[in-house]
C-alpha cells in the first residue's frame, strides 16, 4: 500500500513536528524554553500552508477508504489550526504557571490537534475512535496541568473518569454496529442500514455512538463534567475543550449521521431535536445562578452545544450549513471571550465573577472585547452569533419543529440575561481597587482580530457563506 | 495606470466613512489631524467625482468607454430567497450632478469650519461627525436601492441631530436637535412604510433595485400585474419622507429651529445637502411618481403652500440666520413644485444654484457672527463698512436668491415659473408672488444689517473664511451659464414667450423697491405698517401657531394619555406580571438545575447512566 502523501501531508507533518517539538523540548536550555511557542505556531502555520496546498474538489478516500478527505474536512481542519493558534496565544501569559513543562504542554497541544485534525476526516468507526482519544487523552493530561492546583487536579481526574465511560459506550455502540454491519467502515454501515432490517441492537449501537459523541460537545444528558472541569482546568485548555472539542464533536456527529446512517434520519433528527431542547434550556438556566465566569461559560457552551444540535436535527444539507456557519462564528466569538477571561484571569487573580465589578474603568479593552463578545454569544445583532443562530433557527423552521425553534428564541432571552449580569458588574458596579493594566501587543492583535472577526461576520455572511456553500455541498 | 471605474466610484462613497472612522480613532485630541483628515478624505471625494465626470464625458471612438453613463458597481449585502439587498454605487448623469454639489460645496464648508470652529473644545468631534454626514449623504446620492436609501436617509438624520445639538450644554441647542430628529422620525415612518408596500405589492421576483424597478414598473403596470389604485397611496407614503427631510408644511418645524447649531452646519445641512435629499430622492424614483398623476397635484400644492407660507414668515423674523432659514424653506417649496410639475430637471438646477447661493449666504451670515458675535439684524447695521468682502458674498448670494438677471438664481427660477405657467396657472401666480416676497425679505435684511447705521464695529473674517466665500460667490454667478439642464438631459431650448421672464423681473423690483422705501430711505414707517397689520403680523410672529398646536398635541395627547395608559400596563402587567413573574420563574428554575451539579462523580455517573437508559427506552419502545 502507498501513501499517497499530498493528501495525507497535514496530518503527517503534524506528526512530524510532534517529534520535533519532543526534540525541541529535550535540547534546549531552558532559558530559551519561552520561545516554545513560537515553535507550536511555526508548525500550525506549516499545517495551514500544506492544507492550503491541497486546493482539491471532490472526496479522496485514503488509507483503505478509512480516512476521507474533501471539502468539507479541509474547512474544518482550517478552524481547528485556528483554535489552536488561537489557544497558543492565551498559554503566552499564563505560561508562567508551567513553567518547566511548557514543552509538553505544546506536546499536548500538538497531539490534540492531530487528534481534531483525523476526526474532521474519519470516514470508518476505527479513524474515528483513534481521533476521538488522540484528542481526549491529550486533554485529560492538559486538564490536570496544574498539578500544584486541586481544582485543576480534580478537574482532570473528572474528565477522565467520566471521558472513560463515555469511550466505553462509544465503543460498545460501535461493536454493535460492526456486529450488525460486519464492517466498521461507514459506507458498509450505510449500506446495511439502507438494505434493513434493521434490528433494535444496531439501533441501540448507533445512540450509543451518539452518546459517547455528545459527551465530546456536552450535550445533556452527557454533559455533568461540563461545570467542574471548566472551573478547574487552565483557562487556554478550556477555551481548547469548549471551541475546538466541541467542534470536534459535532464535525465527527455529521460524518457519522451524514455518512453512516442517511437513512435513519428519521430516529436521529427526533433524538437530537430531543436532546437539543433539553441541552439549550439546562445550559442557559444553569447559567444563572453561577459566580465564576468559567463555570458559566460552561454552561453557556453547553447551551451552545444546543442550538448545534438544533441545526443538525434538521437532517439536510442545509442544516450542515447553518451549523458550519454557527461553529465559526462561535470561533471568534467564544476565543475572543477566552482570550478576555485568559488575561483577566492573570491579572486578577481569580476567575470569580466579583472581581469582574468595574472592569471597564481598569481595563476598557478588556471590558469593551468581553462586551461584544459575549453579545455575540447571546446572538445579538449585528454580531456574528446572530446570523449563527438565525440560520440554525431558520433549518429547525424548514425541517417543521416550531417548538423547538421556540425554545431557541427563549433561551437567546434567558442568555442575554446572565450575560448582560456580566456585563452589568463590568460597567456599572465599583471596582475594588483602581490599579489599570493592560494586554500585551499580541493579545491585542489577535483579540482585536477576533472580534473584527464577530463584527465582519455579523454584517458580511456572503464570503463565508460561499465558502460554506462549496464545502459542504457533497 | 488603469483606473476603474468601480474603484473611483467606492472611492466617492468610502473616503469620507475612513475618515469618519479614522478620526474617532485616532483623531480624539488631536484638533489638526482631524481637520486635515476629514477635509482630505472630502477633497478626495470631490476629485473622484470630478475625475468620472471627465472620463465620462471623454468620447472613445475605438474602443466602448469603461465610464459609460449609467454606471453601476454593487456588493450583495443580505441574500435570503426572495430578498436580496445590495449595497453599491449608482454613478448616473444625476447622481454624478449632485455629488458633485455635496462633495465641492462641502469641501468649501470644511474648510470654512477650520476658522469658524477655531475657538472650540470639541473641534474633533466636529470634524467626525461632518465627515459622517458626507458619508451619508453620499450614501443617499449614490444609493442603487430603496434599502441603501433609506440607510443614509436614517445616518443623515442621525448626524444632523449630532450637529445641530453640538452645542448640547445650551438647552435651546440640545432641544432643537432632539426636535430635528423627532419631526424627521415621523416623515421616516410614513416613508419606510411606502418603501415596504412598493415592495409588497410587487410580484414574486420582489425587487428593491432603482434601475430594475424602473424598467419593470411600467410595464408591470401595463399587463395589470400592479394594480394602479395602489400606486396613489404608495406615492403618497413616500412622499412622507421628502417632506420631513425637505422640511414641507407641516412638517417644516425643525428646520428654523436647526439653526441652533454651528453656521457652517447650518449651511451645509440645512441649506445645501441634506434638506435637498428629498428633492434629489425624487428625482431619483421619478418614473415611479410620473405614472400617478394624483400625487404630483398634491406634491405641486404641497411644494406651492410650503414656499408661500415660508416667505410670509421670513418677512417678520429678525434672526438673520432664521430668514436664511425661511428662505431655504421656500426655495425647498420651489424645488418640490416643480417636481410636482412633472419638472424633475429644473427641480434638480434650483436645487444645483440654491446649493451654491444659499450656502454663500449662510457662510456670510457665519462671518457675520464670527465677526460681531451677534445675530439679530436690528442690532446690526453698516457692516458694508466694516466687512467689506463679507458684505459683498452676502450681496452676490442675496441678489442670486432674488433672482436678479443675470445671476444664477434668476435662471433656475425661471425654469420652474416657466413650467408652472404651462401646467398650474394658480400656482404660477402663488409662485410669483412668493419670488416678489423674497426679494422684499432679502432686501430688508441686506438694508437693515448691511447697510444704515453701524452699531458698534465688527473685523473682518480670516482668509479661510472669505477663500470659500469668494468660491462660492463665483459659481453662484457662473452656475446659469454651465449647461447643468443639458447635463441632465434636458434637450430643446425652451421658448416661453418673454411674458414669465418679464414678470419675474417686474416683482422681483417691486419687491426690492418696497423694501428700499422701507428700509433704507424710511419712506414708509416699518412701524406704523406694523401697527396697521397687527393682525396678520402677530399671527405670521407665532408662526401660523403650529409649534402650539404641535406641543399641545404632543404634551397633552400624546403624553398624558396615551403614554400614560401605556407606562400603566408596561408598570403593572408587562413589568411586573411577565417580566418579573418570568424572571423570578427562570432564576428559580437555574437554582433547582443547580442541584445535579453536586460535585460527586458518582452523580455525574448516575446521571450519564440514566441519561442513556431513558435515550435507548425511548428510541427502542414499540
Amino acid at each position: 500500500m502507498t501513501i499517497p502523501l499530498p493528501w495525507l501531508s497535514v496530518e503527517l507533518f503534524a506528526c512530524a513536528w510532534i517529534l520535533v517539538l519532543l526534540a525541541a523540548d529535550l535540547l534546549l536550555p531552558e532559558a530559551r524554553k519561552a520561545s516554545l511557542w513560537l515553535w507550536t505556531l511555526a508548525g500550525l502555520g506549516i499545517c495551514a500552508i500544506l492544507l492550503a496546498g491541497q486546493a482539491i474538489a471532490g472526496g479522496h478516500h485514503l488509507i483503505q477508504q478509512m480516512f476521507l478527505v474533501d471539502p468539507f474536512s479541509r474547512f474544518f481542519k482550517a478552524l481547528f489550526l485556528g483554535t489552536a493558534a488561537v489557544v497558543v496565544v492565551m498559554t503566552r501569559p499564563f505560561g508562567r504557571h508551567l513553567a518547566g513543562r511548557l514543552g509538553a504542554f505544546y506536546l499536548l497541544l500538538f497531539t490534540a490537534v492531530l487528534g481534531m485534525l483525523v476526526l474532521a476526516s474519519v470516514h470508518d468507526l476505527l479513524m474515528l475512535f483513534l481521533g476521538l482519544e488522540l484528542l481526549t487523552f491529550s486533554l485529560y493530561i492538559m486538564a490536570a496541568y496544574l498539578r500544584t492546583e486541586a481544582r485543576s487536579i480534580e478537574a482532570g481526574m473528572k474528565y477522565l473518569i467520566l471521558g472513560s465511560l463515555s469511550s466505553g459506550f462509544l465503543v460498545y455502540g460501535m461493536a454493535l454496529l460492526y456486529g450488525f454491519a460486519g464492517s466498521t467502515h461507514f459506507e458498509a454501515i450505510r449500506h446495511a442500514f439502507e438494505v434493513g432490517p434493521v434490528p433494535p441492537i444496531a439501533v441501540a449501537g448507533l445512540l450509543l455512538v451518539m452518546a459517547g459523541l455528545g459527551f465530546k460537545i456536552a450535550a445533556v444528558p452527557f454533559h455533568l463534567w461540563v461545570p467542574d472541569v471548566y472551573e478547574g482546568a487552565p483557562t487556554p485548555v478550556v477555551a481548547l475543550l469548549s471551541v475546538g472539542s466541541k467542534t470536534a464533536g459535532v464535525v465527527a456527529l455529521t460524518r457519522l449521521l451524514f455518512g453512516a446512517a442517511p437513512t435513519m434520519a428519521g430516529l436521529w433528527t427526533n433524538v437530537l431535536a430531543g436532546l437539543s431542547a433539553a441541552t439549550m434550556l439546562y445550559g442557559n438556566l444553569g447559567a444563572i445562578p453561577q459566580t465564576n465566569i468559567k463555570r458559566l461559560l460552561g454552561y453557556s457552551s453547553i447551551g451552545h452545544a444546543g442550538y448545534l444540535l438544533m441545526g443538525l436535527s434538521a437532517g439536510s444539507q442545509s442544516g450542515v450549513e447553518a451549523v458550519s456557519f454557527y461553529l465559526v462564528a462561535y470561533f471568534v466569538s467564544n476565543l475572543a471571550v477566552f482570550l478576555a477571561v485568559t488575561w483577566a484571569g492573570e491579572q486578577l487573580g481569580s476567575d470569580e465573577l466579583e472581581q469582574y465589578n468595574g472592569l471597564s474603568k481598569r481595563s476598557p479593552f478588556l471590558a469593551a472585547a468581553l462586551f461584544i463578545g459575549f453579545l455575540s454569544l447571546a446572538g445579538v445583532p449585528p454580531l456574528a452569533g446572530f446570523v449563527g443562530k438565525l440560520f440554525v433557527m431558520l433549518r429547525a423552521v424548514e425541517s417543521g419543529r416550531l417548538w423547538l425553534v421556540a425554545i431557541g428564541a427563549v433561551n437567546v432571552a434567558i442568555s442575554l440575561y446572565y450575560y448582560l449580569m456580566v456585563i452589568k458588574r463590568m460597567y456599572l458596579d465599583a471596582p475594588p481597587t483602581s490599579t489599570t493594566f493592560r494586554l500585551d501587543r499580541l493579545a491585542t492583535v489577535t483579540l482585536s482580530l477576533l472580534l473584527l472577526g464577530v463584527l465582519w461576520l455579523g454584517i458580511v455572511q456572503e464570503p463565508l457563506v460561499r465558502q460554506i456553500l462549496v464545502s459542504v455541498r457533497p | 495606470m488603469v483606473i476603474s471605474p468601480s474603484a473611483l466610484g467606492w472611492t466617492i462613497l468610502l473616503s469620507p466613512l475612513a475618515a469618519a472612522c479614522g478620526i474617532q480613532l485616532f483623531g480624539v485630541h488631536r484638533r489638526r489631524l482631524s481637520a486635515t483628515l476629514a477635509i482630505g478624505a472630502l477633497l478626495v471625494s470631490f476629485a473622484s467625482t470630478l475625475l468620472w465626470y471627465t472620463f465620462s464625458s471623454i468620447v472613445t471612438w475605438a474602443v466602448p468607454n469603461p465610464f459609460q453613463l449609467p454606471f453601476e458597481a454593487s456588493l450583495s449585502w443580505i441574500s435570503l430567497p426572495g430578498l436580496t439587498i445590495s449595497f453599491g454605487v449608482l454613478i448616473d448623469q444625476l447622481s454624478l450632478l449632485m455629488a458633485l454639489v455635496v462633495t465641492g460645496v462641502g469641501s468649501a464648508i470644511f474648510i470654512y469650519s477650520t476658522a469658524y470652529m477655531a475657538d472650540d473644545d470639541a473641534y474633533s468631534r466636529y470634524f467626525g461627525v461632518l465627515s459622517l454626514f458626507a458619508f451619508s449623504m453620499l450614501t443617499i446620492v449614490l444609493a442603487t436601492n430603496w434599502i441603501q436609501l433609506f440607510m443614509g436617509w436614517e445616518l443623515v438624520g442621525f448626524s444632523s441631530y449630532l450637529l445641530i445639538g453640538h452645542w448640547y450644554a445650551k438647552p435651546s441647542a440640545a432641544e432643537a436637535g432632539k426636535k430635528a430628529f423627532m419631526v424627521n422620525r415621523v416623515a421616516d415612518f410614513g416613508f419606510m412604510l411606502g418603501i415596504l408596500a412598493l415592495w409588497a405589492v410587487l410580484p414574486v421576483d420582489r425587487t428593491f433595485h432603482f434601475q430594475t424597478l424602473e424598467k419593470q414598473l411600467p410595464l408591470l403596470i401595463q399587463t395589470g400585474v400592479v394594480s394602479v389604485a395602489v400606486l396613489p397611496l404608495i406615492g403618497l407614503l413616500l412622499f412622507c419622507g421628502p417632506i420631513g427631510k425637505s422640511a414641507q408644511f407641516p412638517l417644516h418645524v425643525w428646520l428654523p429651529d436647526a439653526m441652533e447649531g454651528p453656521t457652517p452646519v447650518s449651511a451645509l445641512i440645512h441649506a445645501a445637502t441634506m434638506v435637498a435629499a428629498g428633492v434629489y430622492m425624487l428625482c431619483r424614483t421619478f418614473w415611479l411618481f410620473e405614472i400617478v398623476p394624483s400625487v404630483l397635484t398634491t406634491i405641486t400644492w404641497v411644494g406651492a403652500a410650503t414656499a408661500f407660507l415660508a416667505a410670509c414668515l421670513a418677512l417678520v423674523e429678525f434672526d438673520l440666520k432664521r430668514i436664511l432659514a425661511y428662505s431655504t424653506l421656500s426655495q425647498l417649496g420651489y424645488m418640490v413644485m416643480a417636481l410636482g410639475l412633472g419638472g424633475a430637471v429644473a427641480g434638480m438646477y434650483h436645487l444645483t444654484t440654491h446649493a451654491f447661493f444659499k450656502a454663500l449666504l449662510f457662510l456670510a451670515a457665519g462671518s457675520v457672527i464670527h465677526g460681531t458675535h451677534e445675530q439679530d439684524i436690528r442690532k446690526l447695521g453698516g457692516l458694508w463698512h466694516s466687512m467689506r468682502w463679507t458684505s459683498l458674498a452676502f450681496l452676490v448670494g442675496g441678489l442670486a436668491l432674488c433672482g436678479f438677471p443675470g445671476l444664477s438664481g434668476f435662471f433656475s427660477k425661471d425654469e420652474i415659473l416657466v413650467l408652472a405657467y404651462g401646467h398650474n396657472a394658480p400656482a404660477f401666480w402663488l409662485a410669483l408672488v412668493t419670488a416678489g416676497m423674497t426679494a422684499f425679505y432679502t432686501a430688508r435684511a441686506w438694508f437693515i444689517a448691511f447697510t444704515g447705521k453701524a452699531h458698534g464695529h465688527g473685523h473682518e473674517s480670516p482668509p479661510a473664511m472669505l477663500i470659500p466665500l469668494g468660491v462660492l460667490a463665483f459659481l453662484s454667478i457662473i452656475a446659469g451659464y454651465i449647461g447643468i439642464p443639458h447635463f441632465l438631459g434636458q434637450h430643446g431650448e425652451h421658448h416661453a414667450a418673454w411674458l414669465v421672464p418679464g414678470l419675474s423681473i417686474a416683482v422681483v423690483a417691486v419687491g426690492l423697491l418696497l423694501a428700499w422705501l422701507i428700509y433704507s430711505r424710511g419712506t414708509v414707517s416699518a412701524q406704523q405698517l406694523v401697527q396697521a397689520l397687527a393682525l396678520p403680523y402677530s399671527f405670521l410672529q407665532r408662526r401660523y401657531y403650529i409649534d402650539e398646536i404641535y406641543m399641545w398635541y404632543v404634551e397633552t395627547v400624546q403624553q398624558r394619555w396615551i403614554a400614560g395608559a401605556c407606562a400603566w400596563v408596561e408598570r403593572v402587567i408587562i413589568i411586573g406580571f411577565l417580566v418579573n413573574g418570568t424572571a423570578r420563574l427562570t432564576r428559580r428554575a437555574g437554582h433547582i438545575l443547580r442541584l445535579w451539579q453536586t460535585g460527586r462523580v458518582q452523580t455525574y455517573v448516575l446521571g450519564f447512566l440514566l441519561g442513556i437508559v431513558s435515550l435507548l427506552t425511548l428510541a427502542l419502545r414499540r
